[in-house]
């Protein structure tokens, strides 16, 4: 029965990987650009809601969708608008750009929080449901449910309506479709809204289940990158499924070997994907794409 | 060993999918031979360089350069096998000078800086550019880049030199001058392979064409035997009934 | 001689009359003086070891980074070997200072082999999320096996470090970044940096000139990563312990350093060092004055000039500086009509 314990705590992680991947991914496909910070939105969120929930008695699960999701896409209307606008040719100063605003982020919730850890409440927090024999956490039981109720609205959005469908068209090809006059500066405001509204949700339901730190959106960047080339560039099904499937193989690594070596096992995934396919799951093989 | 052709391509094909873009095709250049493919737009004749030059794979066929089998090789190590390619997008190293940039083929035959730098210079006098040797080659007119892409090719251990398309957007002046830059490398012992559209400067320069359709031979011969050859003019004006 | 600035991030052209050995050994010369004078003062002589020291670290970086066009964001990694290989050796075995130094050498350049075939298959953005994947991968195993004392590091006997005269170790550190920006001086003159500079800007026609790109690849990896591993040494040294999260920070030292090299000048042989010097003292500086108040201002700063040096300063101090020259030369020139 240990291993079903393992397999479901893996699931539930795999949730919060997808859930933050969703979003790294669909900068990534639409934009071209590779966002460093992404896990700092996350970080991001989770003060946020914190705060809310100490001055305005607001739990997490209300402020998610209310506040931390706008507040979100203004603030990846506004990224995308002050700096990465002007870097959108140039990949190395995207990467340094990005770093910056870890840096930023980072330290200026530092200076605001003092290194001090919050922990957010929460009405759910602590509670378990029994499924199956096993004791799952109710929280991350909603973040694994969000994730994939997100993925699915995510691919309808892109699949049925105009606008994602030009977000699809950008994504496989800017230059034409600039032609056929979607205009690519506002599908890219709109990529950016979107994708860090979904990093801070992620922060936001986070909090019931883990205390918000400086350093916790660091911690979330590297499996979120391994990830999106596991599921595939520019697959939301890929993240999900990615996401699942990394969190399950971290949950097995560390009941198997030791759960410290959980970075050594996302890399080892990462190497070997990208030597074996490339392109990943799901991924298409698109123009600009991984390889050299 | 003066007979072994210096590049000889055996039944090479490449099919993508279901489509075969080039279907069988060989050729022979021996040096000191200028050879032209020439054929109507989409026939296969970059695909058929690429495949000769190492930057896409054959499905079937070999390609050899002076009896060494390269099919399996990739376009670094054909390079220094003795094939020189330019590209019909011209692409200069940016960062560097001129002159520098054909230092860089320099290297491949000249280890030493100084010695490369001189040979540098001398193959800068060969395509008539040492007066812009010390200029950023970004800032190159067309003609000129062409120019120096075959001063580099020329410059490392290049034997036959691939033409893409050298005499794309020059005007005619330019064009004469290159074919006499061509002619006068020629001469000095270097070998070319080249693609073109223009059947002026095919007939002013090749001593044998190969003429391709739909990725098929149709047609090999010199210039004049291949230009009344029925089948050839069929390709091409055949080709211009279908825009209608 | 003309100087010519890029208009893409790439870098300025090898035509320089400073890329030659009399101008490099005068301005190293000039450098030194006021290395020396300034750090009369013991505060100001740490600085400034510190200073030269990331200088070296950044000029190590920028032979792959900035010549090559490859951006690490893992060189921590190299760091982090340097400095484990010195450290243990030191601690448990009482090694001399010279074999752990070839030693952690040696590992370094067998590691950035290894991983180079890998790694380089990948565009830009991705060799450097593999980079920072493996830099933290190191510093999970660090922090995870016994044999490197795991968290709680390693403190190096005090009558077996070299010396701890900070101006004994401004030497040391000056000399190392002298041999760095040798280095980097003696390569990009030789057939090795023009192969790494066609690479970095064009690989299918360094491919048609006869260059592996790969091979031109993975032997600056080797050199940058022997190179930084030898600074990693003398840090620890410098130092006396050895922290992990310290010598394997991504934030500390793997994005650090390359930004020492944007700010300065990617790609140039001055640049890297002058925005080391001029950012990792400012750094040090910053977090001494506002430390306990303002938490994180060192570091947040270092934040916002990244983002702004990618936004509008990409060719750095040295970039910056050479357009001076240019106009100012320009002003000379229409002066004497």
């Amino acid at each position: 029965m240990d291993l079903a314990i393992v397999l479901s705590s893996g699931l539930l992680i795999g949730g919060i990987y997808a859930f933050i991947a969703i979003g790294l991914n669909l900068i990534f496909g639409v934009v071209r650009v590779a966002n460093f910070a992404q896990g700092e939105f996350v970080m991001l969120g989770m003060f946020v809601t914190y705060l809310l929930q100490t001055n305005l008695k607001l739990d997490p699960y209300i402020s998610a969708w209310l506040i931390i999701a706008p507040l979100g896409f203004i603030l990846g209307a506004l990224v995308y608008i002050l700096v990465i606008r002007r870097l959108l040719d140039d990949h190395y100063m995207q990467m340094f750009a990005t770093f910056g605003l870890i840096f930023v982020f980072q330290n200026l919730v530092l200076s605001l929080s003092r290194g001090e850890a919050k922990q957010t409440q929460s009405v759910v927090a602590g509670k378990t449901i029994n499924a199956f024999g096993v004791d799952v956490s109710i929280p991350r039981l909603i973040i694994l449910l969000s994730a994939i109720a997100v993925a699915l609205l995510l691919i309808q959005f892109l699949n049925r309506t105009i606008v994602g469908t030009a977000m699809r068209a950008v994504a496989q090809d800017q230059k034409t479709s600039t032609l056929m006059g979607i205009n690519s500066n506002q599908i890219y405001i709109l990529t950016f809204g979107i994708s860090i509204a979904l990093a801070a949700m992620a922060g936001a339901l986070l909090t019931p289940s883990y205390a918000a730190t400086t350093e916790i959106g660091f911690g979330f960047i590297l499996p979120a990158f391994a990830v999106v080339v596991l599921g595939g560039l520019g697959s939301v099904k890929g993240s999900l499924v990615g996401g699942i499937l990394i969190g399950v193989i971290e949950g097995l690594a560390g009941y198997l070997l030791d759960p410290q070596l959980k970075q050594a096992v996302w890399f080892t995934l990462f190497l070997i994907v990208l030597v074996i396919r490339p392109n990943g799951l799901f991924g298409k093989s698109v123009k600009g794409g991984m390889l050299a | 060993m003066s007979t072994t052709p210096l590049l000889e391509v055996s039944n090479v094909t490449k099919q993508f999918g279901g489509l075969a873009a080039v279907g069988g095709v060989s050729l022979k250049v021996r040096k000191g031979e200028i050879m032209g493919i020439i054929g109507p737009n989409g026939a296969g004749k970059t695909t058929l360089f690429n495949l000769i030059s190492g930057h896409l794979d054959v499905t079937a066929g070999n390609v050899s350069v002076n009896g060494e089998d390269v099919t399996n090789v990739g376009p670094a190590r054909r390079a220094s096998s003795g094939l020189g390619r330019t590209f019909q997008i011209v692409r200069p190293i940016p960062s560097l000078t001129v002159l520098e940039n054909v230092m860089v083929g320099a290297f491949a035959s000249h280890r030493d800086r100084r010695r490369a730098e001189k040979h540098a210079w001398e193959t800068l006098e060969r395509v008539e550019l040492t007066h812009r040797a010390l200029v950023s080659a970004k800032s190159l007119t067309l003609a000129d880049r062409k120019r120096l892409e075959v001063a580099r090719a020329v410059a490392g251990k290049t034997e036959l030199l691939m033409l893409d398309e050298v005499m794309a957007g020059l005007n005619p002046t330019e064009a004469d001058r290159a074919i006499e830059m061509i002619k006068r490398l020629r001469n000095e012992g270097l070998s070319v392979l080249f693609i073109e559209h223009n059947l002026k400067v095919v007939r002013a320069l090749a001593d044998h064409v190969l003429v391709i359709d739909y990725g098929l031979p149709i047609a090999e011969g010199t210039p004049t035997e291949v230009l009344a050859n029925q089948k050839v003019i069929e390709a091409y004006l055949g080709a211009k009934k279908a825009e209608k | 001689m003309t100087l010519e600035i890029e208009k893409t991030s790439q870098k300025t052209t090898l035509k320089s009359p400073l890329k030659s050995w009399g101008g490099f050994v005068f301005g190293m010369m000039i450098l030194g003086i006021v290395a020396r004078l300034i750090s009369a003062d013991d505060y100001y002589n740490s600085l400034v070891n510190a200073g030269l020291l990331f200088g070296g670290l950044a000029v190590a970086w920028n032979i792959l980074g900035g010549y090559c066009g490859q951006f690490s964001f893992g060189h921590a990694v190299f760091v982090g070997i340097g400095a484990y290989s010195v450290a243990l050796t030191k601690t448990d075995q009482n090694w001399g200072t010279i074999p752990g130094i070839i030693l952690g050498i040696m590992i370094s350049i067998a590691v950035a082999i290894a991983i180079s075939w890998p790694l380089f298959r990948l565009r830009g953005s991705f060799f450097a999320i593999g980079t920072l994947a493996f830099s933290e991968v190191a510093l999970s195993l660090a922090l995870y096996f016994t044999w490197t004392k795991g968290a709680l590091g390693i403190q190096i006997p005090f009558d077996r470090l070299p010396t701890v005269d900070q101006k004994i170790w401004l030497l040391v550190f000056f000399a190392y970044l002298v041999f760095c920006m040798g280095a980097s001086l003696f390569l990009i003159r030789g057939r090795l940096g023009y192969y790494m500079i066609s690479v970095r800007d064009d690989e299918a026609t360094a491919a048609a000139s006869g260059i592996n790109p790969l091979t031109i690849k993975t032997i600056a990896f080797a050199i940058s990563a022997a190179l930084t591993s030898l600074g990693g040494s003398l840090y620890v040294l410098y130092l006396g312990n050895l922290d992990p999260r310290a010598f394997l920070s991504t934030l500390e030292i793997g994005a650090f350093i390359p930004l020492l090299a944007l700010i300065g000048g990617l790609g140039t042989l001055f640049g890297p060092f002058l925005g080391a010097l001029f950012l990792e003292p400012g750094q040090m500086y910053l977090r001494g004055q506002f430390a306990g108040s303002l938490a994180g201002i060192s570091q947040g700063t270092v934040g916002i000039i990244l983002i702004l040096a990618a936004l509008y300063f990409r060719h750095g101090f040295w970039g910056a500086l050479q357009q001076f020259g240019r106009w100012a030369l320009r002003i000379v020139k229409g002066g004497n009509k």
